[in-house]
């Protein structure tokens, strides 16, 4: 059973590079090859793959047919025969990757031994992005297989601009400002950015097109308000109260008493007429403006709060407004990946 | 001082409306209770007039021109009636929010000129005033008088209505 179980694995691992080999052989010796591997007849595949090595066959079609022969190789425990085939492979396709999910575990290593025995740059990538120019930078990554000296630049309507260079393996992550050496953005245009790597007397080149636009940087709009913050009212109104009547009946009183007493016993005793229609038109009028909604007043407090906080709004407008100055003379630049 | 020179002087008062200053101006109307000494000459009346205030920060100046007609009151040893025209002129300064020092003149005429007295004055007093609402502000006015004749006066003045700009 656990014999059953281990051939079960094995055929599902060597059937997966079957699947895709089904879709890119036009020629017929590879497609015989690749029926030969799907039916696990080795001996097959080997004679029907190298046969079509000698065919006039496209890159795509003689990257299968020494896969194939790597794939066979491994699978017959030939490992060195495998990463010989799988070395023809990536320098027909640097960009091949196997998936460890779906190959066996022997053609894998195979095929990462070929990698590390030939000088390739592999998943040359650049990414979107767009940044004020001075103030950010274009990621750039790639892949070298071996230890080497590596050099990379960007090559466009704007001359060559070297973007870095170093002895670098593995895996490398660079980041462009996207700069002249002057210290200006790099014109807009199209460039291609090419990685070169040499190791001796073997080298190897990588590219991606980019796309390098400029633009106006946005200005800051400037702000009438601050979030959290609201204005508050400058007037309020105070509570109805008895304080008009009350200073009525107290400013009535007085003009009473002033009168009364004096007055000169030589003219005799006044009219209280005048005093009388006067005094009573004031309290009337005191009650009137005690049942009357008060007169708004103004809220100190606030007034003070609506200060502070218009200072605020003029001294954050100001540096909006400095900042703007700045933004209307740089430049934005966006750098974008342009299919091959 | 001529009624030209009191108006240049109000007009220099106040040129121009100022943050702080406060124009007003209002009709008044006036009950009048007028008495002489002699043969118990007793007159009542009702009139109107006007008034132009002015503030400026602490310092007040306030003209009023009231006639008044004057009846001969019952009991009255009067028989003729009379117009009188009183002409006041104050400037105040504030000692409280609620109350001002002033000094001021008056001039009383009458008419017919020989009905009663024509009187000149110079006042000092103190005012006391207060805004019990929104255009009412009731004033208490003691002031003493030194003319021909001296004495004590008390004034009140009803609450009146009040335009102010700023």
């Amino acid at each position: 059973m656990a014999r059953y179980l281990g051939a079960v694995v094995c055929f599902a691992a060597l059937a997966v590079p079957a699947l895709g080999a089904a879709q890119v052989a036009q020629n017929a010796t590879v497609r015989r090859a690749q029926q030969a591997y799907d039916n696990l007849e080795y001996r097959q595949v080997l004679t029907l793959a190298r046969a079509a090595l000698r065919e006039r066959l496209t890159g795509a079609e003689r990257a299968r047919a020494y896969e194939l022969l790597g794939f066979t190789y491994g699978a017959m425990d030939s490992i060195l025969k495998a990463v010989d085939a799988f070395k023809q492979v990536v320098l027909i396709d640097p960009e091949r990757q196997l998936d460890p999910n779906r190959v066996s575990p022997k053609a894998y290593s195979a095929f990462d031994v070929a990698l590390r025995q030939v000088l390739l740059v592999r998943q040359l990538r650049v990414d979107s992005v767009s940044f004020v120019g001075g103030q950010g930078a274009v990621p750039v990554r790639f892949t070298v297989t071996q230890p080497a000296r590596v050099v990379a630049r960007a090559i466009g309507t704007g001359g060559t601009v070297v973007i870095d260079s170093g002895a670098w393996n593995g895996q490398v992550n660079l980041r462009w400002p996207a700069r002249l050496a002057g210290g200006d953005p790099v014109p807009a245009g199209t460039y291609t950015v090419v990685v070169d790597a040499r190791l001796g007397q073997n080298t190897f080149s990588a590219s991606q097109p980019i796309r390098v636009s400029h633009g106006r940087v946005d200005t800051v709009p400037s702000v009438t308000s601050l979030p959290g913050y609201q204005f508050l009212p400058e007037t309020e109104i105070p509570p109805q109260s008895w304080r008009p009547v009350g200073l009525a009946f107290l400013y009535t009183g007085g003009a009473l008493v002033g009168t009364l007493g004096l007055e000169s016993p030589t003219l005799g005793s006044s009219s209280k007429r005048e005093l009388g229609l006067v005094g009573g038109a004031a309290l009337v009028t005191g009650f009137v403006m005690m049942l009357r909604k008060p007169a708004p007043r103004p809220a100190e407090a606030n007034i003070l709060y609506n200060r502070l906080l218009r200072d605020q709004i003029a001294r954050r407008n100001q540096d909006i407004a400095k900042e703007n100055v700045a933004r209307r003379q740089q430049v934005q630049v966006t750098v974008a990946p342009v299919p091959k | 001082m001529t009624r030209s020179a009191l108006g240049a002087l109000l007009l220099a008062l106040a040129p121009r409306p100022a943050s702080g200053q406060q124009v007003t101006v209002g009709p008044q109307v006036v009950l009048s209770d007028y008495r002489e000494v002699a043969a118990g000459l007793r007159y009542r009346g009702t009139g109107l007039g006007g008034s132009l205030w002015a503030r400026r920060d602490r310092l007040s100046a306030e003209a009023a021109v009231v006639r008044v007609s004057l009846d001969p009151a019952d009991g009255s040893a009067a028989t003729a009636s009379f117009t009188t025209t009183q002409v006041d002129v104050w400037v105040a300064y504030d000692v409280a929010a609620y109350a001002s020092v002033e000094v001021g003149v008056l001039h009383r005429s009458a008419d017919p000129e020989f009905d009663a007295q024509s009187v000149g004055a110079v006042r000092v007093g103190a005012r006391s005033f207060y805004e019990i609402g929104p255009g009412a502000t009731v004033v208490f006015r003691s002031i003493s008088v030194s003319a021909s004749t001296s004495g004590w006066q008390a004034g009140f003045t009803a609450p009146r209505p009040t335009r102010s700009t700023a």
